[in-house]
């Protein structure tokens, strides 16, 4: 095998110098920001659908609903509860990248049965996927 | 919710801003209420980005070119490469030993049966019972990787094979002029397509049943298995079943073919005599014998066995005749492997919905608008994958001028394109081996969801920050890049072998080439694509 020859190449050479570039030029970089995003709860989606963050970022979603509940936010797997027409602040330290589902549980209104509803629930305890936060790496 | 705080006291206290804002954020964890579990098989990849996609697919194929033009340039009729006989270790020999596999059998067995039992009588939901993380995660996807890496594992804890085994055992001390068969003969039309048919409904049952998680299900499939793979083996015979209709000992086997190990039996006579058509000695007539490779019924008999060290993927070089069944299930595979990434996009999950607006009233969880879906997905994606690889390989016969077939052709090179799936495969489910495979540490210590604590890990929560995304995307990009090349190397010197002279084998690379990075910009696509469930 004689495998120098894609050292002697210039242009192979350059080609792959070229996509370490593009490599490096892909990673960002910066420091954490503390950001305040406005989301909003809205016939059963949030406003804005996907919100994206950076690695770090120290992110307060000021909640706005329609409709008394439970924010889920999956992954990190922290929850709040929700007044409607009452803002509310759901701090998040997003350390973790990923892309996290944000779910809504609608508060009970005094159901006759027991908690046993779950048992053919598909979703599970009638969650209502409304949104996704995107952590990016930084 | 205890994670979350932990992870908060993580932070940096040094950092002003965020040392409040931690403070923040466990006020949010205290003011919350009790956390839900972990969905089952919940995903939380980012898609690897443009520029990675652009690069990835750029270097597979400019890779391509200075491989194919540089690398392989040898003429010869057989492929030979090194190998390293780790059983002539004395310390490894006595670990492969009987009394060492013993144990190891019957924890198999023993698994198999707490699977079932934990399946019959644990408790429904997915997260809560050892089953599904166990079957999916744990077995499918992680003994999956561990067999294309490391060697045939599966040959060695097989529980039904093992079950089996013992049945025999005892079988000849009662009546040891006769085996535990009725010794029906297999029909030699039926190749491995009974393997193809069941492999066929365990995909059906991993990427289109609504209920595959449900450890009642799974219980179910797992007993119904059970009884087929015995019926096959009490009918025809264990090894016969094994090679021909048990599904996982046939493509656990096949990923084999890729890893860094191989069973080798090196008496002619053995090989010759231990009763498989598909245990041919390698090479061709008049070649210097070499012995049989993952032959484990000839193993069996053999006195000379050698476990060997090998090149990683030497072993999806394959001299033999491959039948249109072996081609069918290898074509099975990548094309299963690639759904699986794709029916999660964004853009099949429209075609789901429209098929859910079709049909409204079917809501079983084996019949519904995306259980339709699905089906459709699975059948045509193997069919289009045919059609694809058949004109590639119809323009390789063209080019080359060659009196076999496209089929022909065809078969010849299909093991070649393990490695692009393989590769995609690798990509595609790292995270999730990685965070959904923690599940298994509660759940060992409390397999049924009862509340036991075996070992004191019941209480396990999961990390998702074992990984990042950058790491994940840099990992795909590669590997998939690295797979396509030893596709690429595989293919061509599959060709040296078949064609001999050098132009017809870079005529015949040519079009092998179009294909392979066609199939390595689908996977990369697919990578680059948010999942959504």
């Amino acid at each position: 095998m004689k495998t120098p020859i894609c050292f002697k190449n210039p242009i192979i050479l350059l080609i792959l110098g070229g996509i370490l570039l593009m490599l490096i030029a892909a990673c960002g970089g910066g420091e954490p920001e503390e950001l305040d995003i406005p989301i909003k709860l809205e016939g059963g989606s949030l406003t804005p659908g996907t919100i994206q963050v950076k690695q770090g970022d120290m992110v307060t979603l000021k909640i706005e609903t329609e409709e008394a509940g439970e924010f889920h936010l999956h992954g990190y797997d922290v929850e709040m509860d929700v007044e409607a027409g009452v803002p509310t602040d759901f701090f998040v330290l997003a350390d973790i990248t990923g892309r996290f589902k944000i779910t809504f549980h609608a508060a009970e209104e005094e159901h006759e049965g027991e908690e046993e509803h779950d048992e053919d629930g598909e979703n599970e305890e009638g969650e209502l996927e409304i949104g996704i936060l995107e952590v990016r790496p930084r | 919710m205890k994670r979350a705080a932990a992870r908060f006291a993580k932070g940096n206290l040094m950092l002003r801003p965020k040392f409040l804002f931690v403070l923040l954020a466990i006020v949010t964890a205290l003011l919350a209420q009790t956390a839900y579990a972990h969905g089952f098989g919940e995903r939380y990849d980012l898609p690897v980005p443009l520029t990675f996609f652009v690069v990835g697919g750029g270097a597979a194929v400019v890779l391509s070119f200075v491989l194919i033009g540089v690398a392989v340039k040898g003429e010869f009729r057989r492929f030979a490469y090194p190998r390293i006989n780790l059983i002539q270790n004395t310390v490894l020999r006595l670990v492969l030993a009987g009394p060492v596999l013993l144990p190891i059998k019957v924890f198999a067995v023993f698994g198999l049966g707490l699977i079932v039992a934990v399946g019959v009588f644990g408790e429904t939901r997915p997260s809560d019972n050892l089953a599904p993380t166990f079957i999916w995660v744990i077995w499918w996807v992680g003994m999956g990787f561990f067999i294309a890496l490391f060697g045939n594992l599966w040959a060695l804890v097989n529980p039904w094979k093992a079950i089996y085994g013992w049945a025999e055992g005892i079988y000849d001390i009662i009546r040891p002029d006769r085996d535990l068969t009725l010794g029906w003969h297999y029909p030699e039309r039926l190749g491995i397509w009974p393997a193809v048919a069941l492999f066929f409904a365990f995909a059906w049952a991993e990427n289109s049943f609504g209920g595959s998680a449900e450890p009642r299900r799974l219980a179910a499939m797992a007993l119904t298995y059970s009884a087929i793979t015995f019926v096959g083996m009490f009918l025809f015979g264990k090894h016969r079943w094994l090679r021909h209709g048990e599904a996982f000992s046939v493509v656990f086997g096949y990923l084999a073919r890729f890893s860094i190990t191989e069973v080798r039996v090196v008496e002619s006579q053995v090989c010759e005599d231990c009763g498989s058509e598909s245990c041919h000695p390698e090479g061709q007539a008049g070649d210097r014998f070499e012995g049989c490779v993952d032959c484990y019924e000839c193993a069996e008999f053999a006195e000379d066995v050698q476990f060997n060290l090998r090149p990683p993927a030497v072993g999806l070089h394959t001299a033999g005749n491959i039948g249109g069944d072996v081609m069918a299930m290898v074509l099975l595979m990548l094309s299963t492997v690639t759904f699986d990434g794709f029916g999660a996009t964004p853009e099949w999950v429209e075609v789901q919905s429209q098929f859910f607006d079709w049909f409204p009233s079917l809501t079983k969880d084996w019949l519904n608008g995306v259980t339709i879906a699905n089906t459709m997905g699975l059948i045509g994606f193997p069919l289009a994958f045919a059609a694809v690889y058949f004109t590639f390989t119809y323009v390789m016969r063209r080019v080359t001028g060659n009196q076999d077939t496209a089929s022909a052709l065809a078969k010849a090179f299909v093991f070649s394109l393990i490695p692009i799936a393989l590769a995609y495969n690798f990509a595609h489910f790292l995270s999730f081996l990685l965070i959904q495979g923690q599940l298994i540490i509660p759940l060992v210590s409390d397999p049924f969801g009862f509340g036991w604590d075996l070992f004191g890990t019941r209480d396990y929560l999961i990390d998702i920050g074992i990984t990042n995304a950058r790491f994940i995307w840099f990992f795909s990009i590669i590997v998939i890049v690295v797979g396509h090349m030893i596709a690429v190397f595989l293919s061509h010197i599959r060709a040296i072998v078949l064609f001999g002279n050098r132009e017809l084998v870079v005529k015949s690379q040519l079009p092998m080439l179009g294909l392979m990075v066609l199939y390595t910009i689908v996977s990369l696509w697919i990578v680059s694509r948010p999942i959504v469930e």
